[in-house]
């Protein structure tokens, strides 16, 4: 009786024990390893050398980490709040009963989530190309990779495009938990569309919305391949000018500087729990009222 | 009265072309990159954007002949992606499965950390993966790039609060047929977790798919290179050599029809399964 029962005891933790090893192996001892190599001074081969803070004070000296920070806020300031309006646009209209039909076309949106973030970039080029598809269709002849702000915008037009299906499927399922009686009554009573949508389901889904956003931000924050590939110098990155704040981190792997590149990782883990605790404080806020 | 008819047909059309607008936007570019991949490299040079002055197989032919590594890369891309999410997905519903009917101890506390290490992205870990891997000298192998994808605690969290739907009674009624844990787990559970399972499985597969940071850094040599990292390397800007963009465009439809027709035969239930993955926060 008593082996049955501690057989019964540990089975669970042998359905548990294959992803734990996993994991312990390839995600928690690397973190762990990675900070400890912030610390030190490491080339990648002999022995690493205590430095203390000294890789994070460099690179919160360095000016192309500030440059990096600042290009991927420029991203996100340029496609977030866009992004978010057509999203949750479209999941208005498709969520609103008159689009009944529509509601089979909703895997159109979503479709760019499962073409490649590397094949995004390589098509745009063809989209923003000097005599290419956007310059031809509106007739003008801007020169969009001549010059960092165009790139950028361009780059912030991807992001669009890629992600906003994403965010467009989150609010749809957003809008049908919002209960369709508060939204027959609002048109009882009169409501315009617009009144419909400010006064009533924004507020309600003012958490979704504060989470979209904050998510989208840390997203941004872990930008990497598109800038790089829209200017497109193989195997090398694109200028500080445009880089986002993680070619730092990939450059300084590449020059076998492992401690620079992983306190470049860990205050990126620093920015982003910061905006994870925004996100949580100001979910809990609203939650109050 | 009528004219709030009027205003609500008015209204009803310019949602219908607002919907249509985007639709058009998000598919042009897909549109573009097949048009543009019946085109020859020459005409790419001087038409990037029309319809083809010839429409031309040459492109896919320039993937089998000078370009045939991509279909080698594409190979690599397939072994890497299809041997993560097997693996993964397996692990990851064992775990689930533990978390989702098994009372242990450290039952909650294993879970809240497990959440809460989601909160490091992958990036921050590169350095720490590369000089582990550089330690068991396996950079520039499959291996580098499939290990490190498999464990996902996304796939854990989603996998668990599907089967936390799944009644006990059916394991219970299984257990009394004296059915072991582990045939209850492949006859009982697989089957009814199976749409999690297949929508978990295609959204594991496409992330190793789209994967970029990671084997940029660890598959520099041409034979283990996933597409993804050989792709962009076509648009090189070294002098002498011309961008072959037909071939490029070839590839990238070559390495997204196949994910886009997986996708549309399971659309439904990965739509929900994204849903349920974004919640999590």
């Amino acid at each position: 009786m008593k082996v049955t029962n501690i057989r019964e005891k540990i089975i669970p933790y042998l359905f548990l024990s294959p992803f734990l090893v996993f994991f312990l192996v390839f995600f928690i001892y690397p973190a762990l390893n990675s900070f400890y190599i912030s610390l030190t001074s490491y080339k990648g081969y002999g022995q690493a050398k205590w430095v203390g803070w000294k890789n994070y004070h460099a690179i919160l000296h360095y000016d192309v980490f500030w440059t990096g920070i600042r290009n991927v806020l420029t991203y996100w300031v340029l496609h977030a709040g866009v992004m978010m309006i057509i999203s949750f646009t479209m999941a208005f209209i498709v969520s609103s009963p008159k689009y009944q039909k529509l509601s089979r076309l909703k895997v159109i949106l979503f479709l760019p989530r499962v073409i490649a973030p590397t094949v995004a970039a390589l098509i745009f080029r063809a989209v923003f190309s000097s005599n290419g598809l956007f310059n031809t269709v509106f007739g003008v002849t801007i020169p969009w990779f001549q010059n960092d702000t165009l790139t950028k915008i361009v780059v912030a037009i991807i992001l669009v495009w890629r992600d906003f299906g994403y965010w467009f499927v989150v609010f749809v399922a957003g809008m049908t938990s919002v209960n369709p009686e508060i939204i027959d009554a609002s048109i009882v009573d009169g409501a315009t569309t617009m009144q419909r949508i400010f006064r009533i389901i924004i507020p309600l889904m003012k958490n979704i919305l504060k989470f979209a956003l904050i998510i989208d931000g840390i997203s941004s924050l872990r930008l990497f391949s598109i800038p790089n590939i829209i200017v497109g110098q193989p195997g090398a990155l694109s200028p500080t000018s445009i880089g986002p704040v993680m070619n730092l981190l990939v450059q300084n792997i590449q020059q076998g500087s492992f401690g620079r590149a992983s306190a470049v990782g860990w205050l990126l883990f620093i920015m982003i729990s910061i905006l994870t605790v925004i996100q949580m404080t100001a979910v809990r806020d609203t939650e109050d009222l | 009265m009528e004219r709030n008819l009027l205003k609500n047909k008015i209204e009803y059309g310019i949602g219908m072309i607002c919907f249509i607008l985007v639709c058009i936007l998000v598919l042009a570019p897909m549109l573009l990159m097949v048009v543009n991949s019946f085109k020859s490299n020459s005409e790419m040079l001087r038409n990037d954007s029309g319809l083809p002055e010839v429409w031309t197989l040459e492109s896919y032919k320039s993937l089998f002949t000078t370009y045939s590594s991509l279909v080698k890369h594409f190979y690599n891309s397939i072994i890497i992606s299809i041997i993560s999410t097997i693996c993964g997905t397996f692990i990851c519903t064992l775990a689930a499965y533990a978390f989702a009917k098994y009372k242990f101890r450290g039952r909650e506390s294993i879970f809240y950390v497990l959440l809460a290490t989601l909160m490091i992205p992958s990036e921050v870990i590169i350095p720490g993966q590369y000089l582990f891997f550089a330690k068991l000298k396996l950079i520039n192998t499959l291996a580098v790039q499939i290990l490190p994808t498999i464990p996902a605690v996304v796939g854990v969290y989603m996998i668990r609060q599907y089967m936390l739907g799944i009644p006990t009674s059916l394991i219970e009624s299984a257990k009394i047929d004296g059915a072991g844990h582990m045939r209850t787990f492949v006859t009982i559970i697989i089957p009814s977790a199976k749409p999690i399972i297949s929508s978990y499985m295609i959204l594991h597969f496409l992330d190793v798919w789209q994967n970029y940071t990671w084997p940029l850094l660890v598959a520099t040599k041409q034979n283990i290179m996933p597409i993804m990292v050989s792709l962009p390397t076509l648009v090189d800007s070294v002098i002498g050599f011309v961008p072959v963009w037909g071939t490029i465009m070839a590839g990238s439809v070559l390495c997204s029809i196949p994910l886009i027709i997986v996708f549309l035969l399971n659309q439904k239930a990965v739509m929900e399964s994204v849903i349920l993955g974004s919640i999590k926060g």
